[in-house]
C-alpha cells in the first residue's frame, strides 16, 4: 500500500515537472521563428530619422520578406540611429551599394524597412553595413511641405 | 508552523492524486483495445452524453454568435470593416470559443452526471456485486463512458460552431441590416478549414480526453457517504474546467507556430 502511494506520487510529481517544463517552453518560444535558420546573419545601416520603426518590424526586398530588426539605438557621437538588422538565411545577398530605406504599410500602418539591391559584384558579409540609407517621411512633415508648396503658389 | 505542515502536506496529496489520476487515464486507455467493447453501452452513454446535450449546446450558441456579431459590429464599426463581420466571428468561434466553450459546457452538463452516476454506482455498491461477479468494471463503466466522451465533444463543437454562425447571421440580417452576401463571402474566402476549423477540433480531442479522464477518476474515488458524491461532483468541474482553460493556453500556443 505504502509502496503503491509512493509511486503515485512519483508519478505525480514527474507529471507536474513535465507540465511546467512544457509552460515554460510554450512561453519562452512564443517569438521563436521558423525561418530563422543557423545560416542567418547580420548588417548594420544608420538612419537620420527612423520614424516609429521598431524591433521584429520586417525587412523586405521587392516585398518579399527577408529578415527582421533585431536592435535599435542611439549613436551618441553622431546622433543618428543604428539599426541592426537580420536576414534569415545567407542565399539572400545583398550587394555593397544597395540602398536600404524605411516605408509605412498603406497610410497609417506600421513601419518596415525595404531594401533596393545594387549592381556591384561584392556581397555584403556578417556585420557589413549598408551604407546608403533613405531616411523615413513622417505624414505630418509630408503634409507641412505640401502646405507650404500650395502657400508658395499663390 | 502547523500552517506550513498544513499546506507542504496539502501539496504533497495533491502531488500525489495527480500521480494517480495518470495512472487511472494510461490503466483506462491502454485497456480497451484488450476488452471486448460494449458497443450498446457506447450507444447508450453517447445518447446520455452527447444527445442530450446538444439542446444546451445549441442555444448558448444561437447567443453566442449574436453577441460576438453586435460586439463584432461596434469594434469593426470603428475601422469602417463591417464587411469583414462574418470573419469576424467565423474564426474568433472557431479557433477559440467553439472548442473552449463546448467543453465547459459539456463539463457542466455531462461531466458531473459521470461522476454522480458512477458516484452512487458506487455508494450503493453496485460496483461491489460487478465485482464479486467478476465483471469487468472497465468493460460496463469506463470504456463506454469514456469512448463516447471522445465521440460526442467533436460532434457538439462541430454544432456549435455550426449555429454560432447561423447566430451571427440572423443578427446581422435583422437587427444589424448588414449585407448578408459580404457576411458570407468573408467566410468563404478567408476562413481554412484545415488551419481553423480542424485545428480548432483538434484541441477538442485533448479537452473531451481531459474530461472524461477527470470525471470518471472522481467518480470511482468519490468516499462513500452522499456528501462525497457532492464533493466529488464539485471537484469535477472544478478541476475539469480549470485544466481545460490551462490546456487550452498551451495548445493554442504550440498551433500557432504552425497557423
Amino acid at each position: 500500500m505504502l509502496r503503491e502511494k509512493n509511486s503515485e506520487f512519483s508519478v505525480g510529481l514527474f507529471i507536474l515537472l513535465a507540465f511546467f517544463a512544457l509552460l515554460f517552453v510554450t512561453i519562452q518560444t512564443t517569438s521563436f521563428n521558423f525561418k530563422q535558420s543557423n545560416n542567418a546573419y547580420q548588417l548594420k545601416a544608420s538612419f537620420a530619422d527612423i520614424n516609429g520603426l521598431s524591433p521584429k518590424a520586417p525587412v523586405r526586398i521587392a516585398g518579399v520578406k527577408i529578415g527582421e530588426i533585431t536592435h535599435i539605438e542611439l549613436n551618441p557621437e553622431t546622433y543618428q540611429a543604428d539599426v541592426t538588422f537580420m536576414i534569415y538565411n545567407d542565399s539572400v545577398q545583398i550587394p555593397v551599394d544597395s540602398i536600404i530605406s524605411i516605408y509605412t504599410e498603406g497610410v497609417v500602418g506600421s513601419k518596415f524597412a525595404s531594401i533596393e539591391p545594387g549592381f556591384e559584384n561584392d556581397m555584403l558579409s556578417n556585420n557589413g553595413t549598408i551604407s546608403k540609407t533613405k531616411p523615413s517621411y513622417a505624414i505630418e512633415q509630408v503634409i507641412n511641405e505640401a502646405i507650404a508648396m500650395f502657400a508658395t503658389k499663390e | 508552523m502547523s500552517f506550513t505542515r498544513n499546506i507542504f502536506q496539502q501539496s504533497l496529496r495533491g502531488i500525489q492524486q495527480l500521480g494517480s489520476m495518470m495512472r487511472f487515464m494510461a490503466h483506462v486507455a491502454c485497456s480497451i483495445p484488450h476488452k471486448r467493447v460494449e458497443s450498446y453501452q457506447i450507444i447508450l452513454q453517447t445518447y446520455y452524453i452527447g444527445a442530450q446535450t446538444i439542446s444546451i449546446i445549441v442555444l448558448s450558441a444561437l447567443f453566442v454568435g449574436s453577441v460576438l456579431a453586435i460586439q463584432g459590429n461596434y469594434i469593426l464599426g470603428m475601422f469602417a470593416a463591417t464587411d469583414q463581420l462574418g470573419q469576424f466571428v467565423a474564426l474568433s468561434v472557431f479557433r477559440e470559443l467553439g472548442p473552449v466553450i463546448t467543453a465547459l459546457l459539456f463539463i457542466g452538463r455531462s461531466g458531473s452526471t459521470i461522476t454522480s452516476e458512477v458516484g452512487i454506482m458506487k455508494l450503493t455498491d453496485q460496483i461491489n456485486a460487478l465485482k464479486s461477479m467478476k465483471i469487468s468494471i472497465s468493460r460496463y463503466i469506463l470504456h463506454p463512458r469514456f469512448i463516447s466522451t471522445i465521440i460526442s465533444l467533436p460532434l457538439l463543437t462541430m454544432l456549435f460552431n455550426a449555429f454560432s454562425i447561423v447566430g451571427a447571421y440572423m443578427i446581422s440580417h435583422y437587427s444589424l441590416k448588414l449585407d448578408t452576401g459580404l457576411f458570407l463571402i468573408s467566410i468563404n474566402r478567408y476562413v481554412s478549414f484545415w488551419d481553423d476549423a480542424v485545428a480548432g477540433l483538434f484541441k477538442t480531442l485533448f479537452f473531451s480526453i481531459i474530461a472524461a479522464t477527470i470525471a470518471l477518476y472522481y467518480g470511482i474515488n468519490s468516499s462513500n457517504s452522499s456528501s462525497g458524491v457532492a464533493e466529488a461532483s464539485t471537484k469535477t468541474v472544478v478541476y475539469s474546467s480549470i485544466v481545460v482553460l490551462l490546456f487550452d493556453y498551451i495548445l493554442t500556443s504550440m498551433l500557432m507556430r504552425l497557423w
